[in-house]
């Protein structure tokens, strides 16, 4: 399993938990297709675009688009996002870390006017031993 | 007979009066419901649509260069499940419930132009 894979499957393990399946936020990954009305769900992508340490080693961005009903101002964003705090800042999975968070502003989706969107982004490293 | 039963009965009365003015439509299950993050591939249910549901297609005041919005007054029904609806042969994305009373129900509809 190569360093891409294995930091994808290691993010997915925190979505996979019971912890986070019992937040319900319907989290879906990046290139799957899903409306969800005009009801909060988030879609993730990660970025390991980064430096690193080791041909085995990767770091990136986790980006996560936090989706919720238009016309409901920005403290839904604000609560999923100290959700995903608590899940993702200065944790570890496997071998893939996190580290601090950010939030950018509350805007209108383009594909779909019902509904607002914010990005929340995190950085990571993968450490992969050579 | 209690009043919901008489509350229904006239709703379906109400819809048989503007006959005329009812479509017929299709709502349209969303077919894929997750993803499996342990396994990394979806979970496709595909759930039959409902169809046959009375309708009237009505205006919608909301305007925007980028989509078409109209609203659908039908009898109610649980929409969770739901996603788009057919109207026509054309497929809408069906938005915020304007109202549901338990008995009616206006719904927002869009599509792109």
């Amino acid at each position: 399993m190569g360093k891409y894979v294995l930091t994808e499957s290691e993010i997915f393990t925190l979505f996979d938990s019971a912890e986070w399946k019992a937040e319900a936020i319907p989290t879906f990954p990046a290139n799957f297709d899903q409306e969800s009305g005009g009801k909060e769900w988030i879609r993730m992508s990660i970025v390991p675009n980064g430096d690193s340490l080791n041909m085995l080693s990767i770091s990136g961005v986790l980006m996560i688009e936090l989706f919720i009903a238009t016309g409901r101002g920005p403290r839904p964003i604000s609560v999923i996002a100290d959700t995903l705090d608590s899940y993702l800042q200065q944790r570890t999975f496997g071998t893939t870390q996190f580290f601090k968070s950010a939030l950018g502003p509350v805007e209108r989706d383009r594909d779909n006017p019902i509904l607002a969107r914010a990005i929340y982004s995190i950085p990571f490293s993968h450490f992969g031993v050579n | 007979m209690n009043f919901d039963s008489i509350i229904q009965k006239n709703v379906d009365m109400a819809f048989g009066i503007i006959e005329s003015l009812v479509t017929l439509v299709t709502f349209n299950t969303k077919d894929t419901i997750e993803f499996d993050f342990a396994g990394a591939v979806p979970v496709v249910e595909n759930m039959a649509d409902l169809e046959g549901v009375e309708a009237v297609v009505q205006k919608s005041k909301k305007e925007s260069s980028e989509f078409l919005y109209k609203e659908l007054l039908t009898k109610s029904i649980n929409i969770d499940m739901y996603d788009k609806v057919t109207i026509d042969g054309e497929q809408w994305t069906i938005g915020q419930p304007i109202y549901d009373d338990g008995y009616t129900q206006l719904l927002e509809i869009f599509r792109s132009r």
